[in-house]
């Protein structure tokens, strides 16, 4: 897997065609690109993944709500930055909307380049996330190569235990925690014990791996 | 010797002549002749011729005496065989027949009368017994009188009878009538038997043997007259008794018929008392005009209503009072009939010049073919007055609940002002990109600013909407077509919907006819059960998709029915019951006036506001109002 570096797109969910249209043009004269959706549905069912970008989106709309769509997106793991955009300044919106992630809440009529602006962030965001994701996803893969023996002993190294008292833990010898040790730092391309926690440490935050329930 | 010889002749025959005379006057000429011939018979011998001679003078003398007497005898017989034979005629050629019978009731005597009422002649009559000639069915009366006569008679002296009779009755005993039969036939009726009246009395004849006088009477004629004008009179008495009954009947008749109409008109002047006392106490105007419209009578009341004494008023016309009747009225060849039994509010005209809201109702009767109409009118400037202080009242109260209620929609409509507002911000912002370019793209700087436009008359309509709805409107009543009507008013709420996620729907009646209503106090009533199926559905579980149908549609009595149906939770028992009395809120901030306002100002339109929920499956409230009618627009 490769990072996707096509250009970012804006997506807009609004059922108002005036509020499309005027957003569409604006954020189309600086450069970039625009996907208009009327309603939620609509976006679910167009939405590209792979491609970067923003999703500038209407809280009140028939059907599906903005924030309806925002617990959608989380569900179904799409981690597109989102910008609310509302006829109403109402604080309990707001407040919902940033306890699910969203970038900023704009209130109707709002400051274009606070607008874009908060775009080119949102978008930023995006492009730095999906690095992440992508350097997250090249851990794992590693960690998915190990043997459940070395993921055993990685966990372990994880958590500082020494090869000693990993060898006791497991039940095994000291001398066969070192192969796997040596063949684990091999697979995970780590160049020393520090990088490989980091690497590890990363990647269960990320992707809330947390091999010591295995253990249990 | 022949000379006494004929003096015996003479005496004899004087003698038999004197048994003609009178008996007194016979006895005294008898006593004479006997002494005479004693003196004869003596010793004419032994007599003197002086003597003799004497006597012979003396016989000479009493001979021409004798003679003198004969010739008055002869006289007197004449006489007596004249009266005789005029007796006679008399009694024969009498007009009342005369029968004389012995005791045993045989026919002695009877005259040519009676044997022609008989039918017989005298010889057949005579020594027959009476009774034979009678007719059966009186022989019986016949005896029975005979023998009261007798009885009665028999052996008296005609003297006593005489006498008796003055004591009697004034006739004889007597039988009315008898009917005899007659062999004879009697002209044109053969044998047909006559009716004879009889008397009867008891006589002696010289010999003194008893013996009957009957007196006959032919009244056929007269019975049959009597029978004749008795029948009549029997006739006319039944007729007359008849008549009498007949009189009685009707009599009777009458004299309740007097009695009744003694009571009615008494019931009469109680009621006419009664009636002018309510005429004169009567608050309402109560004023009489004929067909030419000229006012014949007015009560008191006219004073307080229109300022005039009633005597003023009578002899004028009504315009004077009521210058213009309703419209329908006046156009009609016969107004007054077409408002009888119906009140119309008119106008009346005071005598200073004001006018006075009247209700009027026109009753109509006529006397003696001639028509009038009585018009009762009331002054109802009181009622107008509260009627119209009501609608100001509901006016303010509907102003001040819109006020609240766009109070409530405040954010919502701002939502909506906003969305345009956004999209000339965002348009005018292209503009300027646009226009700081080097070549700027006119064509589309033209569309967008054309756009923009468009954005800015829409937030100013929904501004302009907002104005209207909230403002302390004076405007009247006007026609309005309700689907329009609705969209208008569902413009105000989209953004609620919106928010809410709630589907609406529309399932409005095509070519409905015109309502003619306050189009603000209509949206309001819209508005409010828009915003109650609203709410209503924010309880709705997650899952099920909120939906609102707004229903408009014609009923059969040409009223536009309006439903606002929601399929939220319906309402229980106990909201059902209060839900639309004032103050009663099922909502945390609400008023609880919405509901009420809603009906109340449905019901100054003349229609009705109704719901019906069923928990569970939703509530729809529905409203009614009277399509525009004709008198609507003047």
């Amino acid at each position: 897997m490769s990072i996707d570096n096509s250009t970012p797109v804006v997506y807009l969910v609004d059922d108002e065609f005036a509020i499309r249209d005027s957003l569409a043009l604006l954020i189309e004269s600086t450069g970039q690109t625009v996907r208009s959706f009327e309603s939620a549905e609509e976006f679910l069912n167009n939405y590209v993944p792979d491609q970067p970008g923003c999703l500038l989106l209407d809280v009140r709309m028939p059907l599906m709500t903005g924030h309806e769509l925002q617990a959608e997106l989380l569900n179904r793991g799409i981690n597109i930055p989102i910008i609310f955009i509302s006829g109403h300044a109402d604080i309990a919106d707001s407040a919902k909307a940033f306890r699910s992630g969203a970038i900023d809440f704009l209130e109707k009529p709002f400051d274009n380049d606070v607008l874009l602006e908060r775009i080119s962030e949102a978008i930023k965001k995006d492009i730095a996330f999906r690095e992440e994701f992508t350097k997250k996803r090249r851990i794992q893969e590693r960690i998915d190569h190990l043997t459940s023996r070395e993921k055993e002993v990685l966990g372990l190294i994880v958590k500082s235990h020494s090869n000693k008292e990993s060898a006791k833990i497991l039940n095994i010898s000291n001398r066969t925690v070192d192969v796997h040790r040596a063949s684990i730092m091999e697979k995970m391309q780590a160049e020393n014990v520090a990088e490989l926690i980091t690497m590890v440490m990363y990647c269960e935050a990320a992707e809330n791996l947390l091999p010591e329930k295995k253990f249990h | 010797m022949t000379k006494s010889a004929n003096e015996h002749l003479n005496i004899r025959d004087l003698d038999n002549k004197a048994e003609l005379l009178p008996d007194k006057h016979r006895e005294a000429v008898r006593e004479k002749a006997e002494i005479m011939l004693r003196y004869s018979d003596a010793d004419i011998a032994e007599m003197s011729a002086d003597n003799i001679k004497k006597l012979l003078i003396e016989f000479q003398a009493h001979q021409t005496e004798l003679k003198k007497q004969n010739e008055e005898l002869s006289k007197a017989h004449q006489e007596i065989t004249e009266s005789r034979d005029a007796y006679a005629r008399l009694y024969d050629l009498s007009p009342v027949g005369y029968l004389t019978l012995d005791k045993a009731g045989i026919i002695q005597k009877v005259n040519i009368t009676a044997a022609a009422l008989l039918g017989r002649s005298k010889e057949e009559l005579i020594n027959k017994k009476l009774v034979k000639f009678i007719h059966l069915s009186d022989q019986n009366n016949y005896e029975l009188f005979i023998h009261h006569l007798l009885a009665h008679r028999a052996g008296q002296a005609l003297n006593a009878i005489t006498k008796n009779a003055s004591s009697d009755p004034p006739t004889h005993l007597e039988c009315k009538y008898f009917q005899l039969c007659t062999d004879k036939a009697q002209p044109g009726d053969k044998n047909k038997p006559l009716t004879i009246e009889c008397h009867a009395r008891v006589v002696y004849n010289d010999k003194n043997v008893l013996q009957i006088c009957l007196t006959l009477n032919n009244i056929t004629e007269r019975q049959q007259a009597q029978e004749t004008i008795s029948y009549l009179n029997e006739k006319l008495e039944e007729t007359v008794r008849r008549q009498t009954t007949e009189l009685i009947v009707s009599n009777l008749s009458l004299m309740k018929k007097v009695e009744e109409l003694r009571r009615s008109k008494h019931q009469l002047l109680e009621r006419e008392a009664k009636l002018n006392s309510i005429f004169n106490a009567s608050v309402e105007g109560i004023i009489t005009i004929n067909v030419s419209n000229i006012i014949v009578s007015a009560n008191a009341a006219v004073e307080t209503i229109f300022g005039y004494q009633p005597e003023e008023l009578v002899g004028c016309n009504i315009n004077k009072l009521i210058p213009s009747p309703p419209k329908d009225i006046s156009d009609c060849s016969f107004p007054h009939v077409k408002l009888a039994g119906q009140i119309k509010e008119v106008e009346g005209l005071h005598k200073n010049g004001s006018v006075v809201p009247l209700d009027l109702s026109v009753a109509e009767f006529s006397i003696d073919n001639a028509h009038y109409f009585t018009h009762i009118v009331r002054d109802v400037s009181l009622r107008k007055h509260r009627e119209r202080q009501d609608k100001e009242h509901l006016d303010e109260l509907a102003h001040v609940t819109r006020l609240g209620l766009m109070g409530e929609m405040a954010s919502g409509i701002a939502h909506e002002v906003n969305q345009p507002l956004s999209a000339i911000a965002s348009y005018t912002q292209v503009s300027l990109n646009l226009i700081d370019t080097e070549t700027p793209d006119l064509v589309k700087l033209t569309e967008i600013l054309h756009k923009t436009q468009q954005q800015a008359l829409r937030a100013g309509r929904i501004i302009h909407r907002m104005r209207e709805f909230v403002k302390s409107h004076s405007k009247h009543r006007s026609s309005a077509d309700i689907n329009a009507l609705i969209h208008e008013t569902v413009g105000l709420c989209i953004a609620d919907l919106k928010q809410n996620g709630i589907r609406l729907t529309f399932e409005l009646e095509n070519n409905l006819p015109l309502v003619y209503v306050d189009h603000i106090q209509i949206e309001q009533v819209i508005i409010n059960l828009l915003r109650n199926s609203i709410d209503a559905l924010k309880n709705l579980p997650a899952k099920q998709q909120p939906q609102i149908s707004i229903q408009s549609r014609l009923t059969l009595n040409n009223c536009i029915q309006v439903r606002v149906k929601d399929n939220g939770l319906g309402l229980d028992k106990e909201q059902q019951q209060k839900i639309l009395t004032p103050f009663y809120t099922t909502k945390a901030d609400g008023m609880g006036m919405g509901l009420s306002i809603s009906r109340s100002l449905v019901e100054a339109h003349e229609g009705t506001l109704h719901f019906n929920s069923e928990p569970g499956r939703g509530t729809s409230f529905y409203f009614t109002i009277p399509i525009r009618r004709k008198s609507d627009e003047y």
